[in-house]
């Protein structure tokens, strides 16, 4: 099969390798007919997480037909379209059962080695570094589902691939980081990175009941999208005092959730100060605005910081006292995509939400490398790429 | 094997020690491995009683002693049943490649070769509460003097049960020495979690999380190993 393969920093290529078989009873075997690329992708592509091995296949927001099944499966059948959670989670341990999803203790095979960096391990994900379970990624024309009696979520047929592929990923996480700030009526909602997940943030910040959202990025088209696609106020960073402005709009409060849909390439945290590239990230970093201390120095007292963005090691000048002296709640954390699935599928159904509003760009798999880097170098044009293996 | 000189001395330091259990010690006077925690944990001894001998006797300063627990959500007595199944041990225990029951209280074990060489062993429970411990050791003429004990212990509400593993080894000299070491690699403690972990994940799960037979981009001989942190940190 073609698969998208990570061979080293800044370079993916579309190889050949051989097809996935069913390793465990509770696998199945997906034909994948809709993929995507994700900002955490770009992590990777950067080269930021660890333990990722030159010929890795990637990709974690994916759909298909399911076409094998291992002995144990008993809820799906071949010819079942599905979408996939990026979170591998077995459904037994202590913690699937408390619908913490993303901290699977059964399904990271590599467990040890993100104990050594962390303390103990999250759940395996596809597609991101072995750190991380070393799982081969969706972004194939075949994938390996690891306890698919869980995950896959079978889908309509009146519904497209489009309208509900992002259930894998950015949409649950948008919604998630939405929940996460517990909003009240009449809460304003501020947001930082207007990709993907920030759209979906603050889609889903309205849809919790949000009275204003307010969103922050420097690339103009992706501002212009949350304005016209989710009547987001937006500030432009490189325009303004961030916080003199968020103040300004609160007569003087400041917002009374911030979500951080950025992430660490915006901050300068890296992977491990024992990690040498931590200090050149940092000096990278310096350059840029910092979400994070950002939105913990504006955020209103006895308001929440809700973190989406994926960090990886330490944070440089973590302005702790001001989020102690004004009693902030942090909640962050990958995804828990199991959780909200089924919730999220109604609400497509039910019209109150089409995901497919965010995508700007379709391609074939066999374009993979320009996607990667289009997807890096042309924010302003390109929000979110889908690759169709049936392009090729 | 030998007895270590060690014993006499080690069980008399345990009953200055503990000034209890003389019974059990007396049974297990007879082991040539008695340094370490498990039979002493088996015997409800402090922990910091086994220290205190461990360092009193310099000799036996190569003595391996491993102490673990990891939450498995399960019944203490689904687990005590499984345990106690020897015979189910090679399914998690990487290095071991089959146990043999000889009759209720003693078995044959095989851990995985290297090479041509073999290391085996007969081993017998000599204590054992139902549903709570099981207590192993090796007989004479063991290649690797060793003895363990797992005991299950209810945790809070929730939390399923913890499983508490303690192994204590003899790593002989020589070429089997070698062998040994090769099959343990530099950290043994953390050969003896990953176990545990998949112990767990057949307990709790009924498979094993694994990605080996998966695809990639790579040739087999590109196949290497996961980088290490430390070759990530020198990356
Ligand atoms: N928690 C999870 O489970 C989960 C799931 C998916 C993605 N993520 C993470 O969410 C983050 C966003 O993902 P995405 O797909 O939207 O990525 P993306 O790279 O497309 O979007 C990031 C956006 O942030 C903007 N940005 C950069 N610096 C900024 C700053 N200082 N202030 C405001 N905006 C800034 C960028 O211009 C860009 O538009 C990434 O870190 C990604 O890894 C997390
Ligand atoms: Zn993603
Ligand atoms: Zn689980």
């Amino acid at each position: 099969m073609k698969a998208v393969c990570w061979e080293s920093k800044k370079n993916v290529q579309v190889l050949s390798v051989p097809d996935p078989s069913i390793i465990n009873p509770r696998d199945a075997i997906l034909k994948i007919t809709t993929t995507a690329i994700c900002g955490s992708d770009l992590h990777l592509y950067d080269g930021y997480i660890p333990t990722m091995k030159k010929g890795d296949i990637l990709g974690h927001e994916f759909m298909g037909e399911v076409v094998e099944l291992g002995h144990a499966v008993r809820n799906l059948k071949k010819g079942d379209r599905v979408v996939v959670p990026f979170t591998i989670a077995c459904g037994n341990c202590f913690f699937c059962k408390r619908n913490l999803w993303s901290a699977c203790d059964n399904s990271n095979p590599n467990a040890a080695t993100a104990e050594a960096f962390y303390g103990f391990s999250g759940s395996g994900l596809f597609g991101y570094s072995h750190m991380m379970g070393g799982y081969a990624g969706g972004q194939a024309e075949y994938v390996r589902v690891p306890f698919a009696d869980v995950g896959p979520l079978p889908i309509p047929d009146e519904l497209t691939d489009e309208q509900v592929l992002f259930l894998s990923d950015i949409f649950p996480t948008g919604y998630m980081a939405a929940e996460n700030c517990s909003i009240q009526p009449g809460d304003t909602v501020a947001v930082w990175g207007c990709g993907p997940v920030g759209q979906f943030a603050i889609k889903s910040a309205f849809l919790l009941g949000a009275e204003r959202v307010i969103a922050i990025d420097d690339v103009p088209g992706r501002l212009r999208m949350a304005a016209e696609e989710s009547q987001a106020e937006t500030l432009n960073f490189n325009d303004q005092d961030i916080y003199e402005k968020l103040t300004e709009m609160t007569g003087g409060m400041g917002p009374d959730s911030c979500i951080d849909a950025v992430g660490l390439e915006a901050h300068g945290t890296t992977i491990d100060a024992l990690y040498d590239r931590a200090k050149t990230a940092l000096y990278l970093a310096t350059d840029r605005s910092h979400a994070l201390r950002q939105a913990i120095r504006v955020c209103r007292k006895g308001g929440t910081i809700s973190v989406p963005g994926v960090y990886g090691g330490f944070l440089d000048k973590f302005p702790f006292g001001a989020a102690f002296s004004k009693g902030l709640t942090f909640k962050m954390g990958q995804t828990n995509v199991h959780k909200y699935l089924r919730p999220l599928l109604k609400l497509i159904q039910n019209g109150k939400i089409d995901p497919s509003f965010v995508i700007t760009h379709r391609m074939s798999l066999n374009e993979a490398a320009s996607g990667y880097s289009t997807f890096k170098n042309d924010k302003d044009e390109c929000i979110k790429i889908v690759m169709k293996p049936e392009l090729n | 094997m030998n007895e270590t000189p060690l014993t006499q001395e080690v069980i008399d330091g345990a009953n200055v020690e503990s000034g209890e259990n003389e019974g059990l010690f007396a049974k297990a006077a007879k082991h040539p491995f008695i340094a370490g925690g498990a039979i002493l944990a088996g015997a409800g001894l402090a922990y910091a009683a086994v220290k205190t001998i461990q360092n009193a006797a310099d000799t036996i300063a190569r003595e391996v002693h491993i102490e673990t627990s990891i939450a498995i959500d399960k019944s203490p007595e689904e687990l005590y049943a499984f345990w106690r199944d020897f015979e189910n041990l090679p399914l998690f225990m990487k290095n071991l490649e089959s146990v043999i029951e000889l009759d209720e209280r003693k078995s044959h074990w095989m851990a995985k070769g290297v090479g041509a060489a073999r290391v085996e062993w007969d081993a017998e429970i000599y204590n054992e509460t139902e549903n709570e411990l099981i207590a192993w050791r090796s007989l004479e003429n063991a290649d690797v003097v060793n003895a363990g004990s797992v005991r299950f212990q209810k945790a809070p509400t929730g939390h399923g049960t913890y499983v508490r593993v303690t192994v204590n080894y003899n790593p002989p000299a020589g070429k089997l020495g070698a062998t040994v070491a090769q099959l343990l690699g530099g950290e043994p403690t953390q050969l003896i979690k990953e176990d545990l972990r998949r112990l767990k994940q057949m307990m709790e799960v009924g498979e094993i999380s694994t990605i080996d037979g998966q695809t990639s981009g790579r040739a087999e001989s590109e196949d290497a190993e996961i980088p290490t942190i430390s070759q990530e940190i020198e990356k």
